[in-house]
């Protein structure tokens, strides 16, 4: 059992501490929101806000709201996804060793490795249990979740903070430009923080009921999959009220696939809105969540036409140019 | 539900396979030394490389002259192999793959970095540095279909792939797993630990009152672990169980242990606990060990702590392969395992005169004896810290 008791977003589409969206900006992703950074002084003071990375300040917001959302109960583990990590310390501390070999500063170092977020959690909320960091591109998030979902499998009451985070560095843009050239999407950063325990509280939002990865998965196989899914929890097609689709620049098969299987439900869709990065997932469970929340998704994330559904169950999928396939089923509570 | 060890894997300064190893450390012949192969303005340092080129490491894997294999992946698929063969498994694509690593492929990164820009064939080099990249390799020249991710806890992410699997077969959620992690030398490692100043100059002295650092290795280790059942059914002999792990954060500093060893002394605890062990049960300790200043007088500390009078044999073997990062806890778990298949422990190279501050010194010789559990730390940045306790079939 693993419920969700908070929920936080920290995209180009929130404002620090509201979890609300704000719409306003016209639906295109802005890469670089740093000027929401001066919203965080009220989360870091001013010297470590200085000194964190992207990465750790986003995630230093988005965990103590969520902590606060579930009403601040004793923390059994910290468990973070990210596909790159610190980038933009980490490609800091390459320029310059890449210059010269001898006269380095260990500080951009030290922020660079892929578990520095984890690390700097523990720090911020003194929490020596469980900690763990997962890399594996845009399955890390997921892979956070399913071992939450392992420390969940114990009978003594456990909650812990799981999220997923990257950050857009300017040289990663540059990068992903040479390797996406026809790319019509804006990249994109953000941590989505979950606060998820194996107790069902007068806080929680939503339940996790499955979470299913598959490396490799073709097409054709899809349709099997799912239903293989629906029938372990015991849902028929009908009984989803809504997918949440990773629709990104390459309009492929499998997400056709999944819009002609659930045509009775609502399809939304988000990465037009918050960019593309390795953990956007995290952005679905959380409009997912928001939307058991508020018995609505926006329909400006509507991909296709309006059902008039209550929202129960959510699936959530999610793949990378035909790899990493994802399936997140969550109902409301 | 025991979780048992049917197949290692493992590649390092001191051996192509886990015999050439165990020859080595019986015969404190280290494979720390002058660089070969990288280049560095610091190869004045003493380090722990393997004298294989890429290569050759491809001509060992028989791998089409297209390929995007970094060192970690092409090290890491060199010790999987030799898992894979042992446990004698037919289906390996059904296999669950939980991969560590910490500096995965960035010494492409770091080579090709100036050459990315439009159109450039070095460009697939560019999501290299990423750990799942490395992990995709592997898995995808494997053949692997089901669960595969990658952890990345800096030093200790070797030992918590392992924490991990174990996981997962006891949930019942995976039968059979390969797990273990992989490290290469890069530019941007050395650096990165100069800029520290927890680089030697010499050879490293674990466990040394007057000890001055550590020294950087690379290499690979892989186990596969599986349910008994699983190994009895398939007649597979089961080389030892791992029967514990700890993993705890010592939430004080980003790369820095505290004093007083709280997370190390956290997760020795947490695996004594999860493995119903007594400390007095435990007959050798494979220390982390890194040979810096702050390392072993924290780790020591911890030791000290929880077994109080009764310390079993400690020794760090990080003087015989350098500190291989990631692959560390996975190397020293197939050490682990030799320990108990062989009976015997390895020695602590280097050491001369104790710290006084803790309540041991480690086995500067190969000694055989009994030895029925064997604790193994694995501590890293982030305060990251595992512990795994492995047990005679």
């Amino acid at each position: 059992m693993m419920y969700i008791n908070g929920f936080s977003a920290i995209n180009t589409l929130t404002k620090a501490g509201e979890n609300e969206l704000s719409l306003e900006a016209g639906f295109v992703a802005v890469p670089f929101k740093r000027q929401a950074y001066q919203d965080y002084k009220n989360y870091i003071k001013g010297a470590a806000l200085r000194r964190m990375s992207p990465s750790v300040k986003m995630s230093a917001v988005a965990a103590q709201q969520v902590i606060s959302q579930a009403n601040h109960k004793n923390l059994n583990g910290v468990i973070v996804g990210t596909g790159m990590g610190c980038k933009a310390d980490s490609d800091a501390f390459l320029e310059k060793l890449l210059e010269d070999e001898t006269l380095l500063s260990p500080t951009k170092f030290i922020q660079s490795t892929h578990n520095t977020v984890a690390g700097q959690l523990a720090i911020l909320l003194d929490c020596k249990a469980y900690n763990m960091t997962f890399v594996q591109n845009s399955l890390s998030l997921e892979s956070a979740l399913i071992d939450a979902q392992l420390e969940l499998a114990s009978s003594e009451e456990k909650n812990i903070l799981v999220g997923g985070v990257d950050e857009l560095s300017p040289k990663t843009e540059e990068h992903l430009q040479f390797l996406h050239p026809e790319s019509t999407f804006n990249f994109g950063e953000g941590a989505h923080f979950f606060m998820v325990a194996n107790q069902k509280y007068n806080e929680s939002v939503a339940q996790i009921k499955s979470i299913e990865l598959v490396s490799e998965l073709k097409a054709e196989n899809l349709q099997t999959k799912i239903n293989e899914i629906l029938e372990r929890n015991k849902l028929q097609i009908n009984d989803i009220d809504a997918v949440i689709l990773g629709i990104d620049q390459y309009l492929d098969n499998y997400y056709g696939i999944l819009q002609e299987t659930f045509h009775n439900s609502a399809v939304y869709t988000y990465k037009n809105k918050i960019g593309e990065f390795y953990t956007t997932n995290g952005f679905a469970l959380w409009l997912a969540c928001y939307g058991f929340k508020n018995q609505q998704i926006p329909t400006e994330f509507l991909y296709g036409k309006t059902v008039g559904k209550r929202l129960n169950n959510v699936l959530i999928y999610n793949q990378n140019n035909g790899k990493e396939h994802s399936f997140i089923l969550v109902q409301n509570l | 539900m025991r979780v048992a060890i049917t197949g290692l894997g493992i590649i390092s300064a001191i051996g192509n396979h886990a015999e050439e190893h165990f020859f080595s450390l019986k015969n404190k012949q280290s494979g720390v030394g002058k660089l070969a192969l990288l280049e560095t303005a610091h190869d004045n340092l003493p380090f722990g490389e393997i004298k294989l080129t890429n290569q050759q490491l491809e001509e060992a894997l028989d791998l089409p002259k297209k390929n995007n294999f970094t060192r970690a992946s092409l090290l890491g698929l060199f010790a999987v192999k030799q898992a894979i063969k042992q446990a004698n498994l037919n289906l390996i694509g059904e296999l669950s793959f939980i991969n560590g690593t910490s500096v995965g492929g960035m010494d492409f990164s770091e080579k090709y970095w100036k050459e990315f820009k439009e159109n450039s064939p070095k460009n697939k080099y560019i999501e290299a540095q990423h750990p799942g990249f490395t992990t995709n390799t592997m898995a995808e020249a494997m053949g692997l279909k089901n669960y595969t991710t990658t952890i990345s806890t800096a030093c200790s992410s070797g030992a918590n792939a392992i924490i991990k699997a174990s996981k997962l077969i006891e949930n019942n959620q995976a039968h059979i797993v390969l797990a273990g992690a992989t490290d290469c030398l890069s530019k941007f490692t050395i650096n990165g630990f100069n800029s520290l100043k927890i680089l030697s100059e010499k050879p490293c002295m674990p466990f040394d009152k007057n000890r001055t650092g550590l020294n950087l290795g690379e290499g690979a280790a892989y186990l596969i672990l599986e349910s008994e059942q699983s190994a009895l059914k398939r007649n597979q002999p089961i080389l030892a169980y791992l029967s514990g792990y700890g993993n705890a954060n010592d939430a004080f500093h980003q790369t820095a242990s505290s004093e007083t060893g709280e997370g190390s002394f956290l997760t020795m605890q947490k695996a004594l606990e999860k493995s119903g062990l007594e400390t007095r049960d435990i007959d050798y300790i494979n220390a982390h060990g890194t040979a810096t200043y702050n390392n072993d007088l924290s780790e020591g500390i911890a030791i000290s702590k929880i077994f109080e009078s009764e310390i079993p044999e400690v020794s760090s073997t990080k003087a015989f392969t350098g500190h291989t990062l990631a692959a560390a806890g996975a190397i020293e778990a197939v050490f682990s395992t030799l320990a108990i298949q062989q009976q015997c422990i390895f020695p602590n190279l280097n050491f001369q005169d104790k710290i006084e501050e803790i309540g041991f010194e480690p086995q500067t010789g190969f000694v055989e004896k009994e030895i029925n559990h064997v604790l193994s730390n694995s501590f890293g940045f982030g305060g990251n810290c595992s512990s795994l306790i492995f047990s005679k079939a």
